[in-house]
């Protein structure tokens, strides 16, 4: 059985994932609505609830989920690959160096 | 609906007699007044002494109004005697503000607090029994002036939770009433979607003043929000940036025009939704929607959070099933179908807005029937000492 991910808004970066995946495993992706909307295969241990990415994204690349900017690469992200602080993060927050 | 119709036409879904303490130093008095009588709760003060410039206006603010929500019957005011928040002065402005029977005593006036609790237990008494003769009549969803908040967030309140609220927040706002959106942080990252719903130009620059005030004096300050916001279980819980917080969950306003911008504690002159300007930490973003004129509030919790408020019941809700199944006493609502796909955010919205009438009915939500009465005024001045690490 493939792992299930939810995709909040067409044209997002990123999906969640709705039980923990392992690496390997196939993940489902659902619209909000419920409908198929692809599959992929994760790169790494995912928790749940957490986010794994859909399009290939560079260093200082938006990452966007509802439709909207949630803040920017700060590493090479491949489809597959678990998605959160250590490889994205805010453009609004933080006291820059 | 049936509610308690108040001197101004305002309907309150709780008949409560508020034993307010103007300070912190009458916090004990006023806690064991409001235990030895039935209908009364305590209101306990974490300042109202020693506070300057707008941290003294925002507490005075705050009192008056709390003694103004359609909860409340009647009014208490305990206070130490020498206190910046003057009791008797509040006092008489609560009096002047409304019709509704306002009482007072100090700790010093009356003697030391043995005496003080023997006089403010004697005038709570004639409150309470006076409040015991309100009966309900009938009143509307659109009687309703609505508080949201979120705490201990994941990615479940984005995917689930905030949109069912938001669901309940709609038909508020579609049958008249008032819905509250706050929590000024975590409206960072999404000024430019809520400014485009703004009623007017006018609302539009004060969701961006407010905003891009909060960011600037972080900026200032040389503070990172980040680690404080998102905290650390937000981010365990999945959610990776402020952005991702905030988009997640301003969805609990609803879809509606944001009629007004409103400061801390005050109370909306308009109809619909508006935002009130509030900090990220629950106690007090709820505490300042209960000032506004709140008479419930539904709350969003990914992670579980008990917190509740003495004045207005507060109904949870939490999008993540390991959560409902973890904390069954502190959590109302499952909202988790929503993530599962075995209901739609529709179908919760609805299931959500019947269990916020029969709140309003009296039913008592966990917090409420657990006796969970959080409550702390912001204040923001803290001049005092250096404090310096």
């Amino acid at each position: 059985m493939p792992k299930r991910a939810l995709l909040m808004h067409e044209g997002d970066d990123v999906v969640t994932v709705i039980e923990a995946v392992a690496a390997g495993e196939t993940v489902r992706v659902a619209t909000k609505a419920g409908a198929y909307a692809c599959e992929l295969v994760s790169l790494e241990d995912v928790p749940r609830f957490h986010k794994v990415c859909l399009s290939p994204l560079a260093p200082h690349d938006l990452v966007r989920k509802y439709g909207e900017v949630i803040g920017e690469a700060t590493a090479p992200i491949e489809r597959g690959a678990y998605v959160h602080t250590h490889n994205i993060a805010s453009l609004k927050t933080g006291v820059r160096a | 609906m049936r509610g308690y119709r108040r001197p101004d036409g305002r309907f309150g879904i709780r008949n409560h007699v508020l034993v307010l303490s103007s300070v912190g130093c009458a916090n004990m008095v006023a806690r064991r007044i409001a235990e030895s009588v039935p209908g009364c709760v305590a209101l306990e003060n974490s300042k109202g002494c020693g506070q300057v410039g707008s941290g003294r206006e925002i507490m005075r603010r705050c009192l008056l109004n709390l003694a103004d929500n359609p909860n409340v019957y009647g009014t208490l005011v305990v206070g130490l005697g020498c206190e910046t928040m003057k009791p008797y002065e509040l006092a008489a402005a609560m009096r002047e503000a409304g019709d509704k029977p306002v009482e007072v005593i100090t700790i010093q006036d009356c003697g030391g607090t043995v005496a003080a609790i023997e006089e403010g237990v004697r005038l709570a008494r004639g409150l309470a029994e006076r409040a015991a003769r309100v009966e309900r009549e009938p009143m509307g969803l659109g009687d309703l002036v609505l508080g949201t908040n979120c705490g201990g967030s994941d990615a479940t309140s984005g995917l689930a939770a905030n949109p069912v609220i938001g669901r309940v927040s709609d038909a508020v706002v579609a049958a008249g009433g008032t819905v509250m959106l706050g929590e000024t942080t975590e409206l960072i990252g999404t000024e430019d979607i809520l400014a485009a719903r703004a009623a007017t130009p006018e609302v539009a620059e004060d969701i961006y003043r407010i905003v891009h005030g909060l960011e600037r004096s972080f900026t200032e300050a040389g503070v990172d929000v980040h680690g404080a916001n998102p905290s650390p279980g937000n981010m365990a819980g999945g959610l990776s940036t402020l952005e991702e917080k905030a988009l997640g969950g301003i969805s609990k306003g609803g879809s509606s025009t944001i009629r007004q911008v409103v400061a801390y504690g005050e109370r909306p002159s308009e109809r619909g939704l508006v935002i009130m300007d509030t900090p990220g930490y629950d106690i007090e973003s709820v505490s300042g929607m209960c000032a506004g004129g709140a008479q419930a509030l539904i709350f969003s919790t990914g992670r579980g959070t008990p917190i509740g408020n003495p004045v207005m019941p507060v109904i949870k809700v939490t999008g993540n099933c390991e959560t409902y199944a973890r904390m069954p006493v502190n959590i109302d609502f499952d909202a988790s179908g929503a993530v599962e796909g075995t209901s739609t955010i529709d179908e919760l919205g609805a299931e959500l807005l019947g269990l916020l009438e029969r709140v309003a009915n009296g039913e008592q939500p966990a917090a409420e029937a657990l006796g969970m009465n959080d409550f702390s005024i912001f204040h923001n001045q803290e001049l005092w000492c250096t404090c310096l690490p």
